[in-house]
């Protein structure tokens, strides 16, 4: 059940009717309803992998109080332990198992050994990288005495299974959304409204303009990209560098608004991550919910810049980053060129500080300069990302250097959705606050009218019900 | 009004948006019902009024049987048999020559305001001036959505009870938007829940896709895109076969006409585009080039199979020009184009004639 789907809406419609005019005073029986129908929504993709999800819960929660009851830190990191081989050990099985198979017999190949290994037949439960690591989060979080364990266990249910965030994040911490259920925070007083302009938001996001830009230029540069001459190679990896943040970003706004409109608040995840004016700050404001995790519970627990060697600490991370996102070499070159960049950016900052200079301050033109430079470097390592293999990303790469005569054009509407894309993204932060007031102020019959004209230019430009890209994670 | 106060804004604001939604919808569903007599209201008549039913015995889609279906721009009239033909004895008259021409909605005449002007129709006027009038019937038993299977059904549960002597097939490209289902469908690998549809008789949502197709167009060289030299047409040459091995094993004379297009190569690109709407909506996983192919390699299959099984084949697709004049959208034709294309054939349907004459039934009397 996508969100841009018949059944969504008929869905979402239900569940807000039944929440805010029934059970909205009723806290127990409002979670319960939210429980079942999360776990309802998700057995509309698989029903088969339901029992993934109730797994993954049910091992977490009750590793969770055993973690706090520990006498010893070394009982508390034996629980923790076997919270993580678990859970992660699932993910590992359904996500990495035929990577390292493959891998495994690239190499016996190389060295002589000819009996190859059987690939398993397993199928990518959709969103198991969010989940699984949103259940972790739990027990990490009491390990770190962030949080205690919660205990209702239809309450930890919900946070694991939570449909709006379930298969494509962000991804909410315990710390932070088990207290909304033990006692609900006091809303804004427009709340739906504003909900419901996040939810329109996200999908001209996602519709108007990401599945557009894929339609009309990404797809068919990188389907050919000898086709294309290098200004045009270029446009397509600004094309899909815009895609993925309006999928995404789209993906999280509609998640927010459902989530808000249900009384719960969801994390920002993005923060207009093309104006980062380094690597560094880039993964600060690009999936943000994931990259602090990382941050939090990799980076820090491999002792940060205080134990080992930063820099292996920090290709660590980013490695680690990039197989997050999926089983291939492309994505661990991917998170090995960010890690790369990132160590760069640090070691150059250190030098500054150890040369008694000041840190680097960017203005006027040097600034956007600055941000079209890392702008350029990011959409450069998406086409790793893109690809689907190392081979498809060097021959990109080879096309944009090839300055050979091709005769391969683009259409005007793809032009025109990477224009709107870029204004939309560089515009200021406050237009977005100033939008969101407006919907809200607007009399209830012009609210109406907007939802409906945004739904019907919607229902014009969809390409049939295209997935998210984050899906895939 | 103080009641109305105390609900909150955003349910003002959901239910004023569901209403609009619901306005629109009726407004266009009024519209379909004046213009062409069809809408959601035929369901809710005093008795059922569909435009379609789903007849018990073959389970085949049949019009409403012995109904006047009527707009401003649509006149309907079906028969006993729920087809869009004049009423037709089980019994075949003395003397008389049966033929029915079958296919999909191009048969039937979707975009025709009148019987007159459908293909049979025509066909029937030419034959009668050729023959005499009264000598030979031609049935239209073409129905809009019909498949290669569904027409094969059509032959063996409705036509051959009615003692047929000949059989012109004019298949459409019905079975053509298969190539283009998702992958799941195509795998028949789904384990998600029972999925909740938009209903397929929402006007709006069909209204709104079918303009703004040009939004949506894959460019060429998508990945998305399909390349015919990759499909398997195994499923398609199946079902002709069975279609036709049918008609070869009753005896009965057959003709199969190839489908033509509006678009050809030769048009500019915007042209090809701008006339080909209608078929890039069922079939989006094609570009302009690919749908040439896509139907060019059809076209043959069909004059293979028919070949095999000792059927006439007429390549309409080659003869009939191509352009607005003719065709009111990708394959349909508009009256004009019906007539031309009636045209075209006739020679052809002469020779049918003559040929089930010769068989051993009666030769009609010519009247010059």
């Amino acid at each position: 059940m996508s969100f841009q789907s018949f059944h969504f809406l008929i869905f979402f419609l239900i569940v807000l009717c039944t929440v805010r005019c029934l059970l909205w005073e009723r806290e127990s029986a409002k979670k319960t309803f939210l429980l079942v129908s999360s776990y309802y929504f998700y057995m509309c993709w698989d029903w088969r992998f339901a029992s993934l999800i109730f797994a993954i819960t049910i091992i977490n929660f009750i590793i969770g109080p055993k973690i706090t009851q520990a006498n010893s830190l070394r009982l508390k990191r034996f629980w923790l332990g076997v919270s993580l081989i678990a859970s992660l050990g699932i993910l590992a099985y359904f996500k990495y198992a035929n990577f390292f198979i493959d891998s495994a017999n690239s190499l016996l190949t190389a060295i002589g050994f000819h009996n190859e290994l059987p690939l398993l037949s397993v199928v990518l439960p959709v969103g198991i990288s969010f989940y699984t690591f949103q259940s972790i989060s739990y027990t990490l979080d009491i390990y770190r005495e962030r949080t205690e364990p919660v205990r209702s266990f239809r309450d930890f249910a919900l946070f694991v299974s939570f449909f709006p965030q379930l298969v494509a994040g962000p991804i909410v911490r315990a710390s932070y959304f088990l207290p909304q259920l033990q006692s609900p925070p006091k809303q804004e007083p427009h709340a739906v409204e504003s909900g419901l302009s996040l939810i329109l938001r996200g999908f001209i996001k996602k519709i108007a303009i990401a599945d557009v830009l894929a339609l009309h230029l990404v797809d068919p540069i990188f389907a050919s990209p000898a086709n294309y001459s290098p200004l045009l190679l270029f446009v397509g990896i600004y094309a899909y560098s815009f895609q993925v943040y309006m999928d995404f970003s789209g993906y999280t706004d509609i998640a927010r608004g459902v989530a808000r409109t249900l009384g719960y608040e969801l994390q920002i995840n993005f923060n207009r991550p093309y104006k980062a004016q380094s690597i560094s700050e880039f993964w600060q404001r690009w999936h943000i919910s994931m990259s602090s995790f990382f941050r939090d519970y990799l980076y820090f627990g491999l002792g940060g810049t205080k134990k080992g060697n930063v820099y292996v600490n920090l290709f660590i991370t980013f490695i680690a980053i990039g197989i997050w996102h999926g089983a291939g070499w492309n994505f661990v070159a991917y998170g090995f060129c960010h890690g790369a960049l990132v160590s760069y950016e640090r070691w150059k900052r250190n030098r500054r500080k150890r040369l008694g200079l000041p840190e680097l301050k960017y203005h006027g033109l040097q600034l956007v300069w600055q941000i079209f430079l890392v702008f350029n470097l990011v959409s450069l390592t998406r086409i790793l990302f893109r690809g689907g293999s190392i081979e498809d990303a060097i021959s990109y790469l080879t096309s944009m250097i090839n300055f050979e005569t091709v005769s391969a054009s683009v259409s005007m509407i793809g032009i025109g959705a990477l224009l709107l894309a870029t204004i939309l993204h560089y515009t200021p932060d406050r237009w977005t606050i100033e939008w969101k007031a407006l919907f809200i102020r607007m009399p209830s019959f012009l609210q109406a009218g907007f939802i409906v004209f945004t739904v019907f230019a919607l229902i014009a430009m969809s390409s049939g019900e295209a997935p998210f890209v984050y899906f895939q994670f | 009004m103080n009641s109305l106060k105390s609900v909150p804004k955003y349910w003002i604001t959901i239910v004023l948006a569901i209403s609009i939604f619901l306005i629109c919808e009726l407004a266009l569903q009024l519209r379909s019902h004046l213009r062409y007599g069809t809408s959601v209201f035929n369901v809710f008549g005093s008795e059922n009024n569909s435009t379609y039913i789903v007849d018990d015995k073959t389970g085949l889609k049949l019009l409403q049987k012995n109904a006047v279906i009527e707009g401003s721009q649509a006149r309907i009239e079906t028969n006993s048999l729920g087809l869009r033909s004049p009423e037709i004895s089980i019994e075949k008259p003395e003397g008389v020559i049966r033929i029915a021409v079958v296919g999909a909605s191009s048969v039937m005449g979707t975009y025709t305001r009148d019987n007159n002007d459908v293909l049979a129709y025509q066909l029937q006027d030419k034959l009668s001036s050729h023959y005499g009038s009264g000598l030979i019937e031609v049935i239209n038993a073409g129905i809009a959505g019909y498949s290669l299977a569904d027409q094969q059904k059509m032959v063996k549960n409705v036509l051959f009870p009615l003692a047929l002597d000949g059989v012109i097939i004019y298949s459409g490209f019905n079975d053509l938007s298969s190539y283009c289902g998702t992958s799941s469908e195509v795998a028949g690998e789904d384990y998600g829940l029972h999925s909740v549809d938009a209903p397929s008789w929402l006007l709006t949502v069909e209204l709104i896709t079918k303009n703004t197709i040009w939004l949506r167009t894959l460019d060429s060289g998508s990945d998305k895109l399909t390349a015919p030299s990759t499909l398997d047409t195994g499923q398609f040459v199946a079902d002709l076969n069975r279609l036709f091995s049918l008609i070869e094993s009753s005896g009965l004379a057959g003709l199969v006409l190839t489908n033509p297009r509006s678009y050809s190569r030769e048009m500019p690109e915007a042209e090809q585009r701008a006339l080909s709407e209608t078929a890039r909506y069922y079939s989006p996983c094609f570009d302009t080039a690919g749908l040439h192919n896509l139907y060019d390699k059809h076209n043959d299959l069909i004059e293979q199979v028919a070949l095999q099984h000792q059927l006439s084949v007429f390549r309409l697709d080659q003869k009939m020009p191509h352009g607005k004049k003719y065709f009111g959208d990708a394959t349909h034709f508009t009256v004009f184009g019906t007539d031309y294309a009636v045209d075209l054939i006739t020679k052809d349907v002469i020779n049918l004639v003559d040929k089930i004459s010769q068989k051993g039934s009666q030769l009609p009397e010519m009247t010059e």
